[in-house]
């Protein structure tokens, strides 16, 4: 397999960290985007950045785990910063009768090998003063934070350049299919050859994948984030709750960044999605709820990402069935961030072993329900 | 509406430019790159402060979001540093106008709020508040702007989504849907954005228009290493920021200094009693701090204080953008001008700051 070369479709935080696997184990990769760097309204330019290992699918455990356990040292690796910090993530509830599943979760998840823990009471809000009164507990995972997705991004792509991988800043036009096998990638007209195409390309898949007789079991979204204007350091967690669209986070600037999948319209013949007053006052009025500090303030700027949310919840990571040489690693929904080192990692294992990793089997786009 | 040109390169020139740019227009830049722009003497502070009244206030707040969107948008934000803003008063005086504005401020829900000197310890030890400080104030999301990167980098980037950028080229004249060159060259375009600074007010008084301008000064100098600040400190006696290098960026905004040279000679007398001796008392172990590089601050303000953004009456397709407060708003009016000259909208939150209120104080004096 190494001396095949492969095309990954897609410059975002997966499609480059595909690359950089790939590339690091001596294999001849291009990458081809049209854009530079993440940029609108792509999922990894779009990105709340958050780091959160807990409150996942059980399919996705392996990988959570194994990207955890290489975040902290990440910027290392890459020789670029990719902004993260590690200040926890906190799962918070309010309700008494949520309590008992929240302790329930994090024993699962302990045993998953999350690194998670109960929180209450003063240690609670030890952890994060900014807090409203309402919330009585916690899963707590110390190793969780925040980075910067645009900056993880380019930190994937450049050290995929420097081992070795070619960054092809064009558009792809299709891929480029001879019977049932993939055969590259058309751009400009003319096909770029490779043994094994690599379909990573965020919101931009459905419709690659749709031109090449695909259908991939993934519907667009768009995803609104808000970002307050900057304050003192008051939260140093990352924070989501249960039974609250939201997620939330400190920045390092002080602005507060807020999402939690609150939808923006999207305009599917240009591609592009708008936020929406209702989502913005909606989103803002649930983190004002879990941060009191935030009622009196209004969003300083709100956009949004366009994203493929999977029919059931989990991406698409592995080879397409019945169509030789073409892997997908789509459908993120929303929370492909953390995990995308351990993505490119599997990734590039399956391709270079042609086997599948123990940490994608139930990820399989032919799993039911998935890709026929 | 697809050609555009655009009179003037500072930070308010070239963030129009890169924003018409990337809403679809082809963009000529003009600028005759002889002379120091504001943006490159401005203490670069992004923030909506003391700006009164409400309408102004919200235009700056809308400038920092706009900020934070353009930080968003480049996927990067080396330019920008939000490092909060630290306020005192010294007397009874400035002590109950520091207490009135947060107060006002906290009102209309902007971060402000009241430090006691602990505080200010955790968030900046370098400073120390002289005697006599009663009140301090911290504002948490302002900071500063490096202004001249920012507008080279909006000017790339506008160049290389295919704007045409001439630097050494002056407009001489502004007429309907044209501009002259100093050479006598004319150009031609659906529209001209007027983003002249400080010579805006000489620049379309040749399109017939009068626009006043009240520029005023500020002594500015860049310091030899000097400790280390965490945050920015706005005072009657000296505001004082970082400037990247070690180096300290000191402003007093009550000079004496007079001219339109951007860069005179400053006697090193003026230089200690303007900036290093008032920052000597602020300031922890700035002894032996010296000036490396001062420059006279000319700012660009209409007569009234406030923005002139909009069409330039009786002159078809020429539009003006002239302001204080330049490096906070640029980001905002490049989306509003795109806005309004390319799609034809109005942008409400410019309603009072239109180039017609001066057409009428001048014919009813």
């Amino acid at each position: 397999m190494r001396d095949n070369n492969v095309v990954v479709i897609g410059a975002g935080v997966i499609g480059s960290s595909i690359a950089y696997h790939l590339a690091r184990e001596g294999v001849r990769v291009t990458l081809f985007d049209d854009a530079d760097a993440p940029s609108s309204p792509s999922a990894s330019w779009a990105s709340a950045g958050g780091v959160r290992s807990q409150r996942r699918d059980s399919r996705e455990w392996a990988l959570t785990v194994a990207a955890a356990a290489r975040w902290h040292s990440l910027s290392d690796e890459l020789q670029a910063s990719t902004g993260f910090r590690s200040g926890g993530h906190l799962h918070v509830v309010e309700r008494e009768e949520d309590v008992d599943e929240l302790r329930a979760r994090v024993e699962r998840e302990r045993e998953a090998g999350i690194r998670v823990e109960y929180v209450e009471h003063s240690e609670l809000r030890q952890l994060a003063a900014a807090l409203a009164p309402s919330v009585i507990a916690a899963a707590y995972t110390p190793g969780d934070g925040q980075a910067d997705p645009r900056a993880t991004t380019s930190a994937f792509s450049s050290a995929a350049v420097r081992a070795g991988a070619t960054f092809n800043r064009t558009y792809v036009d299709a891929i480029a299919l001879h019977e049932r096998r993939a055969a590259g990638v058309v751009v400009n007209g003319t096909t770029h050859a490779a043994a094994t195409t690599v379909l990573a390309a965020g919101s931009w898949s459905l419709r690659l994948a749709h031109a090449a007789g695909l259908n991939l079991p993934i519907s667009l979204r768009a995803y609104q984030m808000l970002l307050s204007m900057p304050q003192r350091p008051s939260l140093a967690p990352t924070v989501t709750a249960t039974n609250r669209a939201l997620s939330l986070k400190q920045l390092q600037t002080g602005a507060f960044m807020i999402g939690g999948g609150w939808p923006g319209e999207i305009d599917e013949q240009s591609h592009t999605c708008r936020t929406t007053q209702e989502s913005i006052d909606g989103n803002w009025s649930v983190a004002a709820a879990i941060v009191p500090a935030l009622a009196p303030m209004r969003p300083a700027t709100s956009w949004c990402g366009l994203e493929g949310d999977s029919f059931d919840g989990v991406p698409l990571i592995g080879p397409v069935p019945h169509v030789q040489g073409l892997y997908v690693a789509v459908g993120f929904t929303g929370h492909g961030f953390q995990i995308a080192p351990a993505v490119g990692e599997a990734v590039a294992q399956a391709i270079l072993t042609n086997c599948e990793p123990a940490s994608l089997r139930e990820l399989n786009p032919a799993r039911e329900g998935g890709i026929a | 509406m697809n050609d555009v040109i655009v009179v003037g390169a500072g930070i308010v020139g070239s963030a129009i430019a890169y924003r018409l740019t990337r809403a679809g227009a082809r963009v000529t830049v003009f600028d005759a790159g002889d002379r120091t722009p504001t943006t490159a003497t401005s203490f670069a502070w992004t923030n909506a402060n003391a700006k009164l009244p409400l309408a102004y206030h919200s235009l700056n707040v809308a400038g920092m979001g706009e900020h934070l969107a353009l930080e968003m948008e480049l996927g990067e934000s080396r330019w920008h540093h939000h490092v909060g803003n630290v306020e005192w008063a010294i007397g009874e005086d400035e002590h109950q106008r520091l207490l009135d504005k947060v107060a006002r401020l906290q009102g209309w829900a902007y971060p402000a709020e009241l430090i006691d000197r602990a505080t200010l310890r955790a968030i900046d030890p370098a400073l120390i508040p002289p005697e006599g400080v009663e009140a301090i104030a911290f504002y948490p999301s302002e900071g500063y702007v490096d202004a001249v990167p920012l507008a080279a980098l909006l000017l790339e980037r506008a160049r290389a989504a295919g704007a045409t950028v001439h630097i050494g080229k002056s407009v001489a004249a502004l007429g309907p849907r044209a501009v002259s060159l100093s050479d006598g060259t004319p150009h031609q375009a659906d529209a001209v954005v007027c983003a002249a600074g400080r010579w805006t007010g000489a620049l379309v008084a040749t399109a017939g228009f009068a626009i006043p301008m009240a520029p005023t000064r500020s002594c500015l100098g860049v310091t030899t290493p000097a400790p280390h600040l965490r945050t920015m400190l706005l005072s009657t006696a000296i505001n004082l920021r970082p400037e990247g290098d070690e180096r300290l960026l000191l402003q007093n905004t009550t000079t004496d200094l007079q001219g339109d040279d951007p860069t005179p000679t400053i006697s090193t007398e003026k230089l200690d009693q303007h900036l290093l001796s008032p920052a000597r008392k602020v300031v922890r172990d700035f002894d032996g701090v010296k000036i490396e590089n001062a420059k006279l601050g000319i700012r660009a303000i209409p007569a009234d204080g406030h923005p002139v953004v909009g069409p330039v009456p009786d002159c078809d397709g020429l539009y003006v953008v002239c302001s204080h407060s330049g490096v906070t708003l640029a980001p905002f009016f490049a989306r509003a001008v795109a806005r309004e000259i390319l799609e034809g909208e109005t942008e409400r939150r410019l309603a009072p700051f239109r180039p017609e209120r001066f057409c009428a104080t001048t014919t009813s004096s």
